[in-house]
């Protein structure tokens, strides 16, 4: 390791603003959002899934079944 | 070569052949020696006791060659100040001159130099190019002044005339390399010297003929003020050139004999007391000197304190404190700064002009290094880069430039010890206090730029390809009651009359059920078609309608009355897609299969050209290997009109649903719809894999860009308060302004483009 230079007389160095809890709470806070953002753009995941179920494949070839499934999961639909 | 004193007749010694005076120990006159002989110059006068670690004969070395200061000239600065010059005879012969001032020492040779620029065409801060050992290089000009001979000693390498004075110019490069120019008196030609600032420790000045050893700390000496004959305590005896007498507020001069300059009109009456020793960020220096100035702005003044502080092994230094605002400042040498017009640079830092005005003192207390009055005015400017902030002083005939360091309050506290210490509070902003929220701001800042970066990226790479597109036809109000084909199972399989005939029984319970809303229990009869025969589709059928009931109080009752019923209905239903997989009812779609990769999302989406009117669309992915099924249900409604006079409208034809990357395989999408008015409407599907998801961008720019608008704001506002005492009176467009009016600008195009595209969408 070697010994830093020696300043030149007369040559204080500019004081550098040091890390307040504030910029490390900023730091911490946009690294976690550029992270999310970055990680949810990356795998394409969804904030919000829409249902998933497993419909077995005895009601899938029968007769109805498909309907009477959405008939319980979903219910009356309708408009205005 | 000793010969006689031309004056008294005392033997004189010449040690060294290349000296030109010797100043005669008995008489002090200076014996010139010539080709044709010596030569009396005339006496010079004894010299002013100053307490300097250096003495006549003390030896040292600079580098691997050794020196003896052999003379010494005693030197009265034009505007009244003293210092002292040494000559030094290097081994080999060559001559150095070392000059020592308030503690500081200089060591410079003389350096040939073919051409020197006038006396009268520099100026304080000028910039010139001078020789360096043959290179050209930048020197910045500190001080123009004047100054005169007083008294010497020993053996000089020049003609020194007693009272003689010469005029010079001092500069430095920034970069430790001192520079003199000698113009000697009017007439004579110039001379440079160049050389650096040292310290005695890389000289190993040692012994001497007389004088203290420079280990021997240099101790405070104490007086009696000449008015008032309270004592006075110098702590830098060497340097001290005025003292303003704490008892008497008389200002006393200290150059040689004291003196009373006369009574000072206000006694000063500073927060830290003098002789306060404060741990500071250079070592412990103590309080010796309180001067109060004020600024001229606006044509008014305003006052600010700054304390004088000193140690023999740092220096002096100030203690500045401007509104409650406090500052830890450090001499700069003058070429190290590079000065411009709206701001300056120093140690590759760049400061921005905060304000120029002319200083005055007003008030003084204590001990001072220079000839300090009250009255007395310089030409200031000040260039910040918070926490810390470059000023400089002009006289006419010097320029210097210093290094404030922000300090808090606890800060000053702290330092002295004294958590008592009667300062403060702080009234505004100061030029250079940090202000946390802009610099939190900024990493904010830079990160809605990564994010944009990121989105951007995201958006150019998202392959957005379409899997699956198809239309079909929905008819009005519930699904008809039509007899579904059978496109799965095997229908009217051998053996299957028991199970079938459960089931057309489970089938009656069903639709028998008044639990079950009547309007549910038509649409299910076109999901359990009666003439079921295969004995397993049966069996399947009573399993669902047994899941039914088992939801509701009905009982699955007895096959009596089976067949009686008129459930099954004509078919009817579209064939409008490609028919391979389409059941025959009406609103209910069975997709072709198609193939979704596991690592991209999909986008279902549907569009209905409804007009006052609505699509209910429920949509399975059903993975055909994996029998896993992703729901999506959409409203598709669209109504407008007149009220009043005036247009509305509101609803959308359009809607999307996306889900993450699903297991790669086979799919299926099965689309069941209903339609609130009379006929039939259109409903289009279309599945879209690897989309751009610019909601979540909008969504995360939110989350980072609300609080960074709240904080910039807050740096904003404070920015605005800090910049209201400059002389611009207003804050200067810096790369974080400029940073949020790009962030800003294309989030408003982002906005823009986005209410384009839902705009577009509604009207589709």
């Amino acid at each position: 390791m070697t010994e830093p230079a020696a300043r030149p007389p007369d040559h204080p160095p500019v004081p550098r603003p040091g890390r307040s809890a504030r910029v490390i709470a900023a730091i911490v806070f946009t690294a976690i959002a550029c992270g999310g953002y970055g990680a949810m753009a990356y795998t394409q995941r969804e904030l919000w899934e829409p249902q998933h179920d497993e419909v077995p494949a005895s009601v899938r070839t029968s007769p109805g079944g498909y309907r009477s499934y959405h008939f319980w999961h979903t219910g009356y639909h309708g408009g205005k | 070569m000793k010969t006689s004193c031309p004056n008294c007749g005392a033997e004189v010694e010449f040690r060294y052949d290349d000296s030109f005076v010797r100043v005669c120990d008995h008489c002090r006159c200076a014996v010139l020696r010539t080709d044709r002989g010596v030569d009396s110059l005339g006496q010079v006068a004894d010299l002013v006791p100053m307490d300097s670690p250096l003495a006549l004969f003390a030896d040292g070395h600079l580098g691997s060659a050794g020196f003896l200061l052999v003379g010494m000239a005693q030197i009265r600065h034009g505007s009244g100040g003293l210092w002292q010059e040494w000559y030094a005879k290097l081994d080999g012969g060559k001559w150095g001159w070392l000059a020592e001032a308030q503690g500081r020492y200089y060591l410079t040779f003389e350096e040939p130099a073919a051409a020197l620029p006038p006396f009268e065409s520099l100026a304080p801060g000028q910039a010139i190019e001078l020789p360096v050992h043959g290179v050209s290089r930048r020197f910045t000009v500190s001080e123009h002044a004047g100054a005169a001979y007083v008294a010497a000693t020993g053996e000089l390498p020049y003609k020194l005339v007693p009272d003689g004075s010469f005029r010079f110019v001092d500069l430095d490069d920034g970069a430790g390399t001192f520079a003199t120019i000698d113009y000697g008196d009017t007439g004579d030609a110039p001379a440079l010297y160049v050389g650096q600032q040292v310290t005695l420790d890389e000289l190993g000045i040692r012994g001497g003929e007389h004088g203290p050893s420079r280990d021997a700390k240099i101790a405070s000496q104490r007086l009696a003020c000449p008015n008032c004959n309270a004592p006075i305590e110098l702590h830098a005896p060497g340097d001290a050139q005025r003292y303003a007498c704490t008892s008497c507020n008389h200002l006393i001069a200290l150059d040689g004999n004291l003196r009373v300059l006369g009574g000072l009109p206000h006694k000063a009456s500073p927060s830290i007391p003098l002789g306060s020793v404060g741990k500071l960020p250079e070592g412990e220096l103590t309080v010796i000197g309180f001067v109060q100035r004020s600024a001229h702005v606006d044509g008014a003044w305003y006052p600010f304190e700054e304390y004088l502080l000193y140690a023999p092994a740092v220096g002096f230094r100030w203690l500045v404190c401007s509104d409650g605002h406090w500052s830890y400042v450090q001499p700069v040498a003058v070429g190290a700064v590079e000065a411009g017009v709206t701001g300056c640079r120093y140690d590759g830092v760049k400061f921005t002009r905060f304000t120029g005005a002319p200083l005055r003192v007003d008030q003084v207390l204590g001990e001072f290094y220079w000839q300090v009055e009250v009255g007395e005015t310089v030409d200031s400017e000040d260039f910040i880069a918070p926490p810390a902030m470059l000023s400089s002083e002009t006289t006419r005939s010097e320029t210097t430039w210093s290094l404030g360091t922000y300090m808090t309050i606890h800060d000053v506290q702290h330092a002295f010890g004294d958590k008592n210490l009667p300062i403060g509070p702080t009234i505004g902003v100061a030029p250079n206090q940090v202000d946390r929220s802009e610099r939190a701001a900024r990493w904010m800042a830079g990160g809605v730029g990564v994010m944009l970066a990121i989105g951007i990226v995201a958006a150019t790479v998202a392959p957005d390809h379409l899997v699956y597109e198809h239309a079909m036809e929905v008819h009005a109000g519930s699904a008809a009651p039509v007899a579904q084909t059978q496109p799965i199972a095997d229908v009217g399989t051998p053996g299957s009359g028991d199970a079938c005939a459960q089931y057309r029984v489970a089938v009656h319970s069903l639709l028998s059920c008044e639990e079950i809303p009547k309007e549910s229990r038509d649409s299910l009869v076109s999901a359990f078609p009666l003439d079921s025969s295969d004995a397993v589709v049966c069996q399947a059928g009573v399993d669902s309608v047994k899941q039914i009931l088992a939801r509701t109080k009905c009982e699955l009752g007895s096959a009596s009355g089976s067949g009686s019923s008129t459930v099954a209905g004509s078919g009817s239903g579209s064939s409008s897609g490609s028919g391979s997989g389409e059941l025959e009812a009406p609103n209910v779609f069975f997709s072709d299969p198609f193939q979704l990769d596991s690592g991209h999302n999909v986008e279902v989406e549907l569009s209905s050209p409804v007009d006052n009117d609505w699509v209910y669309a429920a949509a399975d992915l059903v993975n055909q290997d994996t029998g896993d099924v992703v729901e999506v249900e959409s409203d598709l409604e669209y109504y407008h009109g007149i009220d009043d006079g005036e247009a509305w409208s509101e609803g959308s034809h359009r809607s999307t649903t996306v889900v993450g990357p699903p297991t790669g395989g086979t799919y299926i999408l099965r689309v069941e719809a209903q339609h609130g008015g009379h006929g039939e409407t259109s409903l289009a599907m279309a599945i879209h894999q690897g989309v751009f998801r610019g909601t979540y961008l909008i969504l995360f720019l939110g989350v980072l860009g609300i609080p960074w608008l709240l904080l910039g704001l807050h740096a904003w506002s404070i920015e605005k308060r800090r910049w209201e005492n400059s002389t611009r009176g207003k804050p200067p467009v810096t790369s974080f302004t400029i940073v949020v009016a790009i962030a800003g600008g294309i989030a408003f195009v982002i906005w823009g483009l986005f209410k384009l595209v839902a705009r577009s969408s509604s009207n589709d």
